[in-house]
């Protein structure tokens, strides 16, 4: 069952609440991401629960556990069920157990998710990942005869289990700035998913304080099968950040003790249109 | 005479030249020390000095002098110093400590902090990392190096130029990776849950004090809990003709939960007051608390016994009293209900001190407005004494009150009486209370206040408090008083200052000769580390002393510590373990104990110790359960006391799945090929239905086991498909052990022939 869905459709966040819309506004969802830091061997017992709006009708619901990557500029997920050929090697779908798998919840309720974390013994240190997902299908019970499963709406969040000692590292690989927008493209060097957040600094020739600082989104990026992200931010207006030269830096958060960044000085072209006033 | 003089002359020379050769050499060599070292900081040289160093050691830079730079706030007073980070959290440390504490964190520092007077000395990988800085050392050089970038990475594509930044302290902990919050759940979590405490609160104390020309003298006392019983000591004693003698003690035992306790020493009873003895008390019913008790009186006294009760009648009034073997009695009633009070009593101790009988009344009439009525009556060597008083409180604004009050002490040979009035006056700072007594006596008249014949006198007692800053409070105190004509006065100031949070000097002086000192007593006390403590004493003029009366100087010290000792908790145990039927421990699983959780061990064992006697409920907690066990045992009620020792197990159900595929048997090989699924058939499992999925495949999931039936819905058949008789339903035994899998055939309803007859 292999399926395609972009990420409008479906929020994996790294460790973050999330707040999920799914698709043609069915249901309305919160699914906390869960993140565990664990040893060979151990077993983790979590729950993550999601809530139905009180104006939805009782709805049924399936949850399973799928593999998860993404393509290098976040903008498609790809889900596939355990044990692909494709799948990522650092996996952890098969080590996850939810109860329940299949229930119906009525307006206002909450499905709350068991969900059991069975590293095997001889796992590798190292970051490993897969998505929870939940979809809404129809009751069997109630679903007009001929409807197949295919479900209507569908949320995800992600589960992370770190094998210490975790190897976190990345790398800035290219920047560009544009007339309107930069972008930023970072490796993931390591052997773990990392969250990556940050900003971008416009500061004049001789300055101190930035003249423009532009706020670079919180990303994912999976050290396989696609190790690299590119992050793009739209610039301030141009009555902010003007043409001009700057001395440009980046600075990232990646989870470290410190921050990596990178800085050039350059000419900025907004493209402004000057306006001459006559007399 | 003249040689002790010398000998004294010549050790205060000695005395004072030690420390003084020292501060020289530490200052020689401290500006040695200054010189040699040379710190940038973000590239830029500033001036910084630093403290000499050990070999191998880091070098201590002076972060007061640098604090600006760094963006950091530094005080230091009285041998301590508090740093202020750019996040605001305060750092402190006293001198020569070799961490900086936060209250929740500490910093290393890897030499001991050295003060000299508002130079704060600490190692340069402290200071680095309360500026949120990295360091780097140039041994050969002697050169520090501060910056928050660490190294250049080599250039990105482009020209860009990669750099790392260090991290705050702050942006640390609020970090993502190094401050693990609870959805980590592979840590932590055996600090969410809650267990009894298995210590239990004991403090300790002792004061020692000395007072010049006086034996020495102190008190030890102990209070809080050990094994469950309230425990009490207090003891006072003095050293005299070269030995320890206890003055008076106390000790108490009280165990509320067996119902019983005990007391020794000095004990106090409502019918004479403190007495010498033994009292044994134990749980009546209700609250009722009553004892036996025997007391030594001395004094050519035989011993008593007495029996105490006290009996209430519902939550407002109650009366009781005690009962002596010597033929004393006291009774004594109270009603209270918040609005009116009364209490009254009735002594009898015809071989003591004689009888009497008392009663308080206490009205609140609302508003704030209080009247207050007490009348006693004792009967004894000195003949019949009658006091009355009255008082009534009025409150005029916040915290601002008039008490006025009357009273009356009559006996067979005369009597005084006693008009007074008291104003408490807030005015900004500044805090007066005043009292104005006149006082009147004379022969007992048959109306009250009638014919005063006797002396006459007045006195007036003002206390003004001004707390000019924070640190520094004023109190003057200034008593009139007049008889017979002539005018007495004394006045008092009391000053006080807060040296440092831990040391607070007073002095008690003449007012207005604040500088006179043969009128002026010093005080200083000092909180120590560890819970000690110390006052000193020195001077003339005690508080209460009239200006003219001169009391020899003394000198008074009293030390005292206190010990927060953590006895033992009392209470029973509760332990058993989570397994599945065979009898494989689950670990990781939360046990509920009424408020009380425990997790269990790999082997799926819990304990839970000292929990205090009750009723619990105890169950699992089936959110901790693994997904893939439901609950067994259910919810049950344990009576738990001290000595309980309860073992408690927990069975659960390994659950399992049924998996399988509905299809249609194209092919006729009695298989469920591919491409022969079926999807949108609803298959029950008894109550329980699931819809097939893409190519026919369904599941019901976290199933106990047992035998079940799993079927095509007969009433939800798809159109144009049909059961099969023993094909479309199917039971299957689910193990604990393996998932099942079964499948479900169906087939396409196929159309009769009506076949025409031609």
């Amino acid at each position: 069952m292999h399926r395609f869905f972009s990420t409008r459709n479906l929020v994996i966040l790294l460790g973050t609440l999330s707040v999920a819309s799914a698709w043609g506004i069915s249901f309305m969802s919160t699914l906390e991401s869960i993140k565990v830091e664990v040893s060979p061997g151990q077993v983790v017992n979590s729950t993550t629960q999601l809530t139905l709006s009180d104006k939805e009708a009782r709805t049924h619901f399936k949850a399973r556990v799928e593999d998860w990557w993404k393509n290098e500029d976040g903008t498609q997920s790809f889900y596939r069920e355990p044990g692909g050929s494709d799948a990522p090697k650092r996996s952890c779908a098969r080590w996850v157990k939810l109860n329940p798998v299949e229930a119906a919840v009525d307006p206002g309720g909450t499905l709350q998710v068991r969900v059991t974390i069975e590293v095997p013994k001889d796992a590798k240190p190292g970051g490993y990942w897969c998505a929870l997902t939940i979809d809404e299908v129809p009751d069997p019970l109630s679903a007009p005869q001929g409807v197949g499963a295919r479900f209507v709406a569908s949320v995800s969040t992600g589960i992370f289990v770190y094998i210490t000692p975790v190897k976190r590292s990345a790398k800035i690989v290219e920047l560009k700035i544009g007339k309107n927008s930069a972008s930023v493209k970072l490796l993931n060097d390591g052997d773990c998913p990392i969250g990556a957040e940050g900003r971008f600094e416009f500061t004049r020739p001789g300055e101190k304080i930035p003249a423009a600082v532009v706020v670079i989104p919180r990303t994912s990026i999976l050290p396989e099968p696609v190790n690299t992200g590119i992050i793009n931010v739209k610039l301030s207006d141009a009555t902010t950040l003007p043409s001009g030269r700057y001395l440009v830096r980046t600075i990232l958060d990646i989870g470290l003790d410190h921050y990596i960044g990178a800085q050039k000085e350059m000419d900025i072209n907004r493209g402004e249109v000057v306006q001459v006033k006559g007399k | 005479m003249e040689r002790s003089c010398r000998s004294r002359a010549s050790k205060l020379i000695v005395l004072t030249t030690i420390p003084l050769v020292l501060l020289g050499v530490v200052t020689l060599v401290h500006a040695s020390g200054q010189a040699s070292w040379r710190i940038t900081l973000h590239g830029t040289d500033i001036t910084a000095a630093c403290a000499p160093i050990d070999r191998g050691a880091l070098p201590s830079i002076n972060v007061s002098s640098i604090a600006p730079a760094l963006g950091l706030t530094v005080r230091c007073e009285a041998g301590a110093v508090t740093i202020i980070d750019t996040s605001g959290s305060e750092w402190k440390a006293r001198n020569g400590a070799i961490t900086f504490e936060s209250g929740v964190k500490s910093v290393r520092m890897s030499c001991p902090l050295l003060l000299q007077g508002t130079a704060a000395y600490a190692s340069v990988d402290a200071v680095a990392e309360l500026a949120g800085l990295k360091y780097s050392i140039g041994s050969v050089a002697r050169r520090i190096e501060l910056s928050s970038k660490l190294k250049s990475q080599g250039a990105v594509a482009d020209g860009w130029e990669s750099f790392t930044l260090a991290k705050s302290l702050t942006e640390k902990r609020d970090g993502d990776v190094y401050s693990p919050s609870q959805t980590y759940l592979g840590r932590g979590r055996e600090q969410d849950l809650k267990l009894p405490a298995t210590r239990e609160s004991l403090h300790a104390s002792y004061g020692l004090g000395y007072v010049q020309d006086a034996p020495f003298g102190g008190d030890f006392s102990l209070y809080g809990k050990l094994r469950g019983q309230e425990i009490t000591l207090g003891t006072t004693f003095a050293v005299k003709n070269g030995g320890l003698r206890t003055q008076s003690g106390r000790l108490s035992l009280y165990d509320r939960e067996y119902g019983w306790g005990a007391e020794a020493g000095e004990l106090y009873t409502e019918i004479w007051g403190t007495s010498k003895g033994l009292r044994y008390s134990w749980q009546g019913r209700g609250d009722r608390w009553p004892s036996f008790s025997i007391y030594f009186n001395g004094n050519g006294h035989k011993p008593v016994v007495s029996y105490r009760d006290e009996l209430s009648l519902g939550k407002l009034a109650g009366f009781g009293g005690e009962i002596a073997s010597d033929g004393s009695v006291l009774l004594r009633s109270r009603f209270d209900d918040g609005k009116f009070g009364l209490f009254s009593y009735v002594r009898n101790t015809p071989a003591r001190t004689g009888d009497g009988s008392g009663a308080f009344a206490s009205i609140n009439i609302g508003g704030g407005l209080s009247l207050y009525s007490s009348i006693s009556r004792s009967n004894d060597s000195d003949g019949e004494r009658l006091w009355r008083s009255i008082s009534l409180r009025i409150p005029i604004r916040r915290e601002m009150d008039l008490i006025l009050e009357r009273s009356t002490n009559g006996t067979s040979r005369g009597r005084e009486g006693t008009d007074a009035a008291m104003l408490t006056i807030p005015i900004g700072p500044l805090r007066v209370m005043s009292r104005y007594e006149n006082r009147n006596s004379g022969r007992i008249g048959l109306l009250p206040y009638s014919g005063w014949s006797g002396l006459a006198s007045k006195e007036m007692m003002t206390s003004a408090l001004y707390n000019a800053t924070p640190k520094l409070g004023l109190d003057l105190q200034m008593n009139t008083r007049w008889a017979g004509g002539d005018g007495q006065q004394w006045r008092q100031l009391i000053s006080t200052y807060r040296v440092s949070p831990s040391t607070q000097v007073e002095a008690f002086s003449a007012f207005p000769k604040v500088l006179d000192l043969d009128q002026t007593r010093l005080r200083l006390t000092h909180d120590l580390s560890d819970g000690r403590s110390l006052a000193m004493d020195y001077g003339r003029l005690s508080p209460t002393s009239s200006v003219g009366e001169k009391s020899p100087r003394v000198l008074r010290i009293l030390m005292q510590k206190k010990w927060n000792l953590g006895a033992p908790a009392r209470g029973g145990r509760v332990h058993g373990v989570v397994a599945d039927q065979g009898g494989r421990g689950l670990p990781g699983v939360i046990v509920k104990l009424g408020k009380y959780q425990a997790l269990t061990d790999k082997d799926g064992k819990y304990s839970i110790r000292c929990v205090p006697s009750g009723s619990y409920k105890i169950s699992i907690d089936t959110a901790s359960l693994p997904a893939d066990y439901a609950q067994g045992t259910g919810e049950k009620t344990l009576e738990i006391d001290a000595k309980s020792r309860i073992e408690q197990d927990f069975s659960v159900v390994p659950l399992n799945s049924i998996e399988g595929r509905v299809f249609l048997d194209k092919d006729g090989d009695d298989t469920c090929d591919a491409g022969e699924g079926v999807d949108g058939v609803v298959v029950r499992r008894g109550e329980a239905a699931t819809m097939s999925g893409e190519d026919g495949e369904f599941g019901f999931y976290n199933v106990e086991p047992g035998s079940y039936t799993i079927e095509v819905d007969p009433e939800r058949v798809p159109d144009g498909y049909q059961l099969i008789d023993g094909a479309s339903k199917t039971t299957v035994e689910l193990q604990p052990s393996r998932a099942a899998e079964v499948t479900l055939r169906i087939e396409m309803r196929v159309k009769p022939i009506v076949f025409q007859d031609l």
